[in-house]
């Protein structure tokens, strides 16, 4: 090879050549001795810029780091709320403890709410999700923290999709699957969310998360876990609005939406109530309204694994449809509570498309057709 | 994909961005500014890619606010520089202030691109990221890096040997 660049041994410096590059290069080397010089002029030059940089940083009084608008939300409110009150008892407290037993008490109601989930759990916490030090983390993110009272699992970190977010750790703030079944109070049916396949974080105590193994009926792998089959009667609840955040809790940690639009509301729903979707499990539908494509709803739901082995030729037929969008006009099975907008859409022919990708059902309904649907179909991510 | 929160991405990324700032500006205060600015921005749009979207509107801030802050900069600079320490000494204090003053000089004898790739690699980017934050060709980075890290290295050397040449006398 030709003699060696500044720019490519700089690249190797940084670890950034190929493996095959790198051969070469080190090949090169071992038979020319000035590009050995120029890497050792490079390595020098190198060195001595990472030196002076740090030389700019001007340290900065230490204040808490605050967003400069806030969204104002009930959790930035009960974490006022409980701050108040920590302080406000270890006030009250101060003619009976005396100043120093009252502080020790405000530091001890304020604990739980600095840090809540290291002292519970010995899972590694998420490098991202823990909460640092109190005066460095915005207060909403602290009130989520906290409403998740003791007992709960540290986040488990999940793989990052395709953000290019270099920590790779926690690429939302979620809680492990554990902490999402303890947390569903109000759901009708309770479902036990399989915990991610590369989740980190040891089972919480409270919910066995542990895959059950697989039993065999004449040949059929049958899941026995009984989790999931305890439902009583399937029930068709009416849609809950919800957050995005709660959404992709719902989801196991990720949730797949329409590349570069902006959801306006999100739903979730019993998969009863959504055609085609695993009627064991919650869809979650994601609201979009474009002024040129009009209302677009994307449902995704994780379905059970019985209900893959069932309608793996159902699905088949659906997967098959990404080429040609099957044509189907949806109409919203009949509820008594039904949201405004299902409504609306009753009143206007919808068609869709339904498909499987890693795990997720996914379902995409807008009035649009054919060629259109499928692109809005291929921004889904 | 997920859009994460702003809450989150700002607990994750406004150390790295005000950092990267005070480094590029000089000027503390108007680095807490663009940074605050970046996070606004941010809430507005919730970027899918956050660290190169969020570094390169800080640079981007940084070129456009350039003109108007200057003079601010410079009075704040000097207040900066009077303001008393706690921890240091007075000597140390004033060789941090003179090391520091230095390396600014000899950063702004760089180029606007050469600067900018510097900094982003001390944040920790990698060629890719550096490449999607700059629109520059990846294969392009590392002869930038060597051209910067040289010349960095070489202007400050002079000015520290002048600054020497002076104290000698």
């Amino acid at each position: 090879m030709k003699h060696a660049d500044e720019g490519q041994l700089h690249a190797y410096l940084d670890g950034e050549l190929t493996p095959a590059e790198v051969t070469e290069l080190e090949r090169h080397l071992s038979v020319c001795v000035p590009c050995r010089a120029l890497l050792d002029e490079a390595r020098g030059f190198l060195a001595e810029a990472d030196a002076l940089i740090p030389a700019l940083d001007i340290p900065v009084a230490a204040k808490p780091m605050r967003l400069p608008r806030r969204r104002v939300q009930f959790s930035t409110l009960a974490w006022a709320a409980m701050v108040v009150l920590a302080l406000g008892t270890g006030y009250a407290l101060r003619p009976a403890l005396g100043p120093k037993a009252a502080a020790s008490v405000i530091g001890e109601e304020a604990a739980p709410i600095t840090a809540p989930a290291p002292a519970e759990t010995p899972a590694a916490t998420g490098p991202t999700n823990a909460p640092p030090p109190a005066s460095a983390t915005p207060a909403p993110r602290q009130a989520r923290r906290a409403d998740r009272a003791a007992g709960k699992a540290a986040p488990a970190p999940v793989p990052s999709q395709d953000l290019g977010i270099a920590s790779g750790a926690g690429v939302v703030d979620q809680p492990a699957a554990g902490d999402v079944a303890a947390e569903r109070t109000n759901e009708v049916q309770h479902y036990a969310t399989p915990a991610t396949p590369t989740s980190a974080a040891p089972a919480p105590a409270a919910v066995a998360q542990a895959p059950s193994p697989l039993t065999y009926i004449d040949g059929t792998p049958v899941d026995t876990s009984t989790t999931h089959l305890s439902f009583g009667p399937r029930t068709s609840a009416a849609p809950k609005r919800i957050t995005l955040d709660e959404a992709v809790t719902r989801l196991g940690g990720s949730i797949r939406l329409i590349d570069g639009l902006a959801p306006q509301r999100v739903e979730v729903l019993s998969g009863v109530d959504v055609t085609g979707a695993d009627p064991d499990r919650e869809v979650i539908r994601v609201y979009y309204e474009e002024p040129d494509l009009g209302l677009v709803t994307l449902d995704q739901q994780r379905p059970g694994p019985s209900f893959a082995a069932r309608d793996s030729r159902a699905f088949a037929r659906a997967a098959e449809s990404d080429v040609d969008p099957s044509k189907v006009t949806v109409e919203p099975a009949p509820q008594t509570n039904a949201s405004g907008v299902a409504l609306l859409r009753a009143a206007s022919p919808v068609n869709n498309v339904t498909w499987r990708t890693d795990g997720v059902w996914l379902s995409l309904s807008s009035k649009l057709t054919g060629q259109a649907l499928a692109q809005l179909q291929a921004r889904v991510k | 994909m997920t859009p994460r929160t702003v809450e989150d991405l700002f607990a994750e990324y406004h150390p790295g961005i005000l950092r990267m700032l005070i480094r590029r500006t000089g000027d503390p205060d108007r680095a807490e500014d663009l940074a605050a600015e970046v996070f606004a921005r941010a809430f507005a749009a919730p970027p899918y890619n956050p660290r190169p979207w969020l570094f390169a509107v800080a640079l981007n801030l940084v070129r456009e606010d350039g003109r108007r802050a200057v003079r601010q900069g410079r009075r704040l600079e000097l207040l900066k520089a009077e303001s008393p320490q706690h921890t240091e000494s007075p000597d140390e204090v004033f060789d941090r202030n003179e090391r520091t003053a230095q390396v600014r000089a000899a950063l702004a004898l760089l180029t606007e691109r050469d600067r900018e790739v510097l900094l982003l690699k001390a944040e920790g980017f990698d060629y890719d990221e550096i490449a999607a934050t700059t629109g520059l060709a990846k294969g392009a980075i590392g002869t930038t890096l060597a051209r910067a890290r040289r010349r960095l290295v070489e202007a400050y050397r002079g000015l520290d040997a002048e600054e020497g040449h002076r104290e000698a006398r």
